[in-house]
């Protein structure tokens, strides 16, 4: 690999966060999202379709949210080193909710020779509501090499 | 469940799809736009982001045919199915020009207790990405779950 551009292991502290404020979700994001997926579930485009299966609108993929959470841990501790990275959806996201990622860093160790971290993610709208919670490992460079 | 049930396709990760999802998810990172900087940031060409193996998990059901609305349709109305999330395992970078084969199998349905009350049933597919040189990429855990209450209850 070339010059790591990402934070390395001894620049991490357990208790360290970074979170990353997207804009409003639209359903111009959202149809976005759809076309650059394949999720073409019509509860997600078709507002007559969601309200007739009991919402008040369309509402996002939870896959649109787990996206911006991939770019907050890719920005933090670089998309080439996760190793794991697991989420559940807990609450539906509507147009006009304005989604904050969330990561703090749990535990630094070493682990099948590599230095690595265990952070805690969370995703909340504008309400400090959690949209996603989940948690990601990742191997970071060292500058002792 | 039988190896003779798994879905599989073969995809390959191209460049232009890559942009597009990456711009999609509002990642701006040059990386996924330009190789020259994904090269300098270690990567042998373009790599995918995080959750790009998602563009597959829509066509695999349809044995590769353009995606179409799925049979599953979320919503808080009862008795529907809804995305639980995922658990996914980076094991080689994925980069554009791979040849990805995607392996889908069903795993064991599973009930819990939901939190306001009702029965939880969790369905878990298991999801393995293989590259061109038969190294295995990503194992992505792709979970359903479905509500047991009576339509119209909130």
């Amino acid at each position: 690999m070339g010059e790591p551009l990402y934070l390395y292991f001894e620049d991490v502290a357990e208790g360290a966060a970074h979170s990353l404020e997207m804009p409003p979700i639209t359903r111009t994001a959202i149809v976005r999202y759809a076309g650059a997926s394949g999720d073409f579930n019509p509860v997600h485009h078709d507002e007559l379709y969601a309200i007739r299966r009991g919402n008040d609108r369309v509402f996002a993929m939870g896959m649109l949210s787990a996206g911006y959470l991939s770019h907050l841990v890719g920005d933090w501790l670089g998309p080439g080193n996760l190793r794991n990275l697991s989420f559940q959806f807990r609450s539906q996201v509507w147009p006009g909710d304005v989604l904050t990622c969330k990561g703090v860093i749990k535990r630094k160790y070493e682990a099948s020779g590599e230095r690595r971290v265990d952070a805690d993610l969370r995703v909340e709208n504008q309400r400090g509501e959690a949209a996603i919670v989940g948690a990601v490992t990742a191997a970071l460079p060292t500058r002792a090499r | 469940m039988a190896d003779d049930e798994a879905r599989i396709l073969t995809m390959t990760v191209e460049r232009g799809k890559i942009a597009e999802f990456a711009r999609a998810i509002g990642d701006n990172n040059p990386i996924y736009f330009d190789q020259t900087k994904a090269r300098a940031a270690g990567f042998a060409d373009i790599p995918a982001p995080p959750t790009f193996y998602e563009v597959w998990l829509r066509f695999i059901d349809f044995g590769g045919d353009r995606p179409r609305p799925q049979r599953t349709q979320g919503g808080p109305e009862g008795g529907s199915g809804f995305d639980g999330g995922r658990e996914i395992e980076y094991l080689k970078p994925l980069i554009a020009g791979d040849v990805v084969t995607m392996t889908k199998r069903d795993g064991s349905p599973y009930e819990r207790e939901g939190r306001r009350g009702g029965k939880l049933t969790f369905k878990v597919e298991k999801c393995e990405l293989t590259n061109q040189r038969g190294e295995k990429v990503m194992v992505v855990r792709n979970i359903t779950v479905s509500t047991s209450k009576v339509p119209g209850e909130r």
